[in-house]
């Protein structure tokens, strides 16, 4: 007796520790996501000093801070960094971390491979970053359009660092998808069936449908760039009977659909967050749930709007007007159904639910100057204007950049067991929501004044020079508002009041189980009757299933290959840069190296 | 371990497993369907209706060949010149040729107002954009494509071109200029001229 429950207990010992050898080889998916989040954190500091510098030098005209090649510099890896490297692995931190949790699974389907998207996306992100030491980060845009990236307009290692970098990164992204959605199919509790899944895991498999459809393309956009520039071909070169426009259309096809990427997460936040705090069921579930798909789905025909400059012909103008206005209807049907949900039901004023109320009217007012550009004739005014900046900061900055604070603010309990401070929160909260009005709200003006985007000097002629000002100090507010979610994450990690396993009275499966949760995350799997398992009859069953003393719980042991193989996978396409043919097979051979250690490693 | 049978997520459930949509839901849909047609009917209505779509035309042409054509352009119908670069005036009607390059428009065109043109643009060697300002109407130039608009200028004076789309390091100091005259050929008062001038 006393010797098997000595066995058991040494299967439920966390592996590894706590030390860094036990983060670089963990594949707990819990613990993969506070990786995920702190690293996008820190990029999500890099993107926004980039921010800063650039309203520093935008705030009078004709400004002096910086040379027009770094003002180029920035923009473009202010880009970059905030779509690959924070907005898109933060959401990745979420899916992480719930997905397993809300579905009643002890960890993802593929525990390694998880770690592997993780180590594959922090590399990338440092050998992007890395282009800053040699003077020749990516200056073209995030956009990258053909041929200002090509060997001829860019002879430096710029656009080399662009597309090596977004291809490495765009490797993790693919293999994330792969990761939930098999995990959503495959590893659901019983009776969890799809139409009981929480909204948020509904929208991250369909977010990860997009992933592996999306990021391809992109793979072969930079396939055939990174061709050009480093063995000649022709692709995009004009001169040779080449298109630029292939790149246009390779590029949104991937882009657009990676918007929807880029919002879904949040969407499905959202649709978390406001049930608990209205004390009622989501409004609508199956609507909510069809409107995502559909968003998902339509996502694939809107690309071209973002090229009815290029002079698409009436008739592919009039189809990519109608199919971007009908994606505004299931967008539209969620934010009704977020209002109706609120709508009678017993309102809670937290910090989650301030941020979530605040992403539903924000989110409105990005996605109303949405359908202004779908109108193609009033898209030829707005285009290339600052005008899209504020539509485009209105859906990322105060929707997706708000629902993941509201996401923290909210799950923070959960993660750590404590809460985060609703003082500093609402501080954060309310600087969070003026910095960012004030930033924005001003560049529809700027742009419908004629300002175009991507210029680093503008004449005092223009009339924009106050309105420019105040976009500038509300970046630094903005900043500050920033700056207290991290030190309320700091602070509260140790002193925040100490919280239950579901401290908000809230209906999903992952309040279930303890805070923090075991490695193992429930003791016996639960079974699932309906929607709100924590909120019907059963849910005692529920909750005592979930923290219920284990059984005999195999859990994969930690994995140092991943690690290894990221080195191998980031550092093939890091060695293009050499210029010599042979030097990526060093990270071929290392990979290989990787793999078949990985494929060999014993699971036990 | 516990003794529940293993229900999969893989086997379909028995039964009506849905539910059916609130009454209230089936009002939501016949709102939203309705409103999709209303966009729907919009669109055809915009571009017979409203005109509002541009009358532009893209075709492919060989960056050499089209500045072979606008040098061409500007040998016959140069006037003088601004700033070193030529001023062309075509006659009225006529198809008109400007050339985006790294970092400025070429040539300043000078138009008559009221009359039809058919303006080609086209890039040497990057993307650029075609803005009037303070128009606010954007083209995008793209090498290898001559985009062909039929423009009627309806206001004489100066008008500023902004380059749109960003080309490299110079893409803020890319600008260029259109001269629209009145009918007859003069030059309109002062007062719009300076109105819409651009550095």
């Amino acid at each position: 007796m006393a010797t098997a429950e000595a066995r058991v207990r040494a299967e439920f010992e966390p592996h590894g520790g706590t030390g860094i050898w036990s983060w670089i080889t963990t594949v707990d998916h819990k613990r993969i996501a506070i990786l995920y989040y702190v690293t996008s954190v820190v990029f999500l500091v890099l993107g926004g000093i980039e921010a800063l510098i650039i309203r520093l030098q935008l705030a009078q005209p004709n400004g002096t801070v910086i040379s027009a090649e770094t003002y180029n510099q920035l923009f473009t890896m202010h880009g970059v960094t905030m779509v690959f490297l924070m907005g898109m692995p933060i959401s990745v931190a979420f899916f992480n971390y719930l997905i397993p949790l809300q579905i009643g699974a002890r960890d993802v389907a593929f525990p390694r491979l998880n770690a592997l998207s993780y180590w594959i996306f922090l590399f990338g992100g440092i050998f992007l970053y890395s282009s800053f030491l040699v003077g020749q980060a990516p200056n073209g845009g995030w956009f990258g359009y053909a041929p200002l990236t090509s060997k001829q307009f860019t002879p430096g290692l710029n656009a080399d660092f662009y597309s090596l970098g977004l291809q490495a990164l765009g490797v993790a992204s693919i293999m994330g998808g792969v990761n939930f959605i098999t995990t959503i199919i495959n590893m659901r509790a019983p009776g969890m069936r799809l139409m009981r899944m929480p909204l948020f895991t509904w929208m991250s498999f369909v977010t990860s449908f997009l992933l592996i459809t999306a990021l391809p393309v992109l793979a072969v956009a930079l396939f055939f760039l990174t061709f050009d520039r480093q063995w000649g071909t022709n692709f995009y070169q004009v001169a040779a009977g080449g298109d630029p426009i292939l790149w246009q259309h390779l590029f949104w096809m991937f882009g657009h659909p990676e918007v929807y990427i880029l919002i879904l997460p949040a969407f499905g936040i959202l649709s978390d967050i406001i049930p608990t705090f209205s004390r009622k069921p989501l409004f609508g579930y199956a609507v909510m749930v069809y409107s995502g798909c559909l968003i998902g789905l339509i996502s694939w025909g809107v690309w071209a709007h973002h090229m009815f400059a290029t002079g698409l012909g009436p008739i592919a103008d009039s189809f990519f007007t109608i199919s971007t206005m009908i994606i505004a209807i299931p967008t539209g049907v969620k934010i009704f159904n977020w209002l109706a949900t609120m709508f009678g039901g017993q309102l809670r004023f937290t910090t989650p639910m301030l941020f979530s109320i605040a992403t539903v009217g924000l989110f409105t007012v990005g996605g109303i100057s949405g359908v202004m550009h779908a109108a193609s004739p009033a898209d030829l005014q707005q285009t290339d204007t600052y005008f899209v900046i504020a539509h485009f900061h209105y859906v990322l900055v105060a929707g997706t950049v708000s629902a993941v604070m509201a996401g923290t603010y909210y799950w923070f309990p959960k993660v750590t067991g404590r809460f985060m401070s609703e003082r500093l929160g609402k501080w954060n909260f309310w600087l969070f929501f003026i910095g960012m009005n004030l930033t924005f709200f001003p560049m529809h003006f700027i742009g419908l004044l004629g300002m175009p985007r991507r210029t680093f000097t503008y004449s005092p002629d223009l009339h924009v020079t106050n309105l420019n000002l105040s976009a500038t100090i509300g970046a630094f507010i903005l900043a500050i508002a920033f700056l207290l979610l991290i030190v309320n994450v700091l602070i509260s990690r140790r002193n925040g009041a100490p919280a239950s396993h579901n401290p908000w009275g809230a209906a999903t499966l992952e309040w279930a189980t303890s805070s923090p949760p075991p490695e193992y995350n429930f003791g016996r799997i639960p079974v699932i009757h309906n929607r709100e398992p924590l909120w019907l009859p059963g849910k005692e069953e529920v909750v005592e299933a979930a923290q219920a003393r284990p059984g005999a719980i195999h859990m994969p042991p930690p994995s140092f290959w991943p690690f290894f193989t990221a080195i191998g996978i980031v550092g093939t396409f890091a060695l293009f840069l050499t210029g010599h043919w042979w030097a990526p097979l060093i990270g071929v051979a290392w990979t290989a190296i990787g793999i078949v250690n990985w494929a060999y490693e014993p699971t036990h | 371990m516990s003794k529940e049978p293993m229900h999969t997520a893989l086997v379909s459930p028995k039964g009506r497993w849905w539910e059916r949509a609130h009454a209230t839901e089936k009002v939501w849909f016949g709102i939203a369907f309705g409103w999709c047609m209303v966009l729907f009917a919009m669109m055809p209505l915009w571009h017979w209706k409203g005109g509002q779509n541009p009358s532009g035309i893209r075709r492919k042409v060989d960056p050499a060949a089209y500045e072979a054509r606008v040098q061409q352009f500007v040998q016959d119908y140069k006037v003088g010149e601004l700033k070193g670069i030529p001023v062309v005036e075509p006659p009225a009607g006529s198809d008109v040729y400007l050339l985006g390059r790294m970092w400025s428009w070429y040539p300043v065109l000078k138009l008559k107002k009221g009359v039809q043109y058919t303006l080609h643009l086209s890039s040497k060697d990057v993307n650029h954009g075609f803005s009037l300002f303070p128009v606010n109407v954007n083209f995008q130039v793209v090498p290898g494509y001559d985009y062909g608009l039929k423009i009627v200028p309806s206001e004489a004076g100066d008008f500023g071109i902004i380059c749109n789309e960003f080309c490299g390091i110079g893409h803020h100091m890319m600008l260029g200029k259109v001269i629209v005259t009145n009918e007859d050929g003069s030059m309109p008062g002062e007062k719009t001229a300076s109105a819409t001038e651009v550095r």
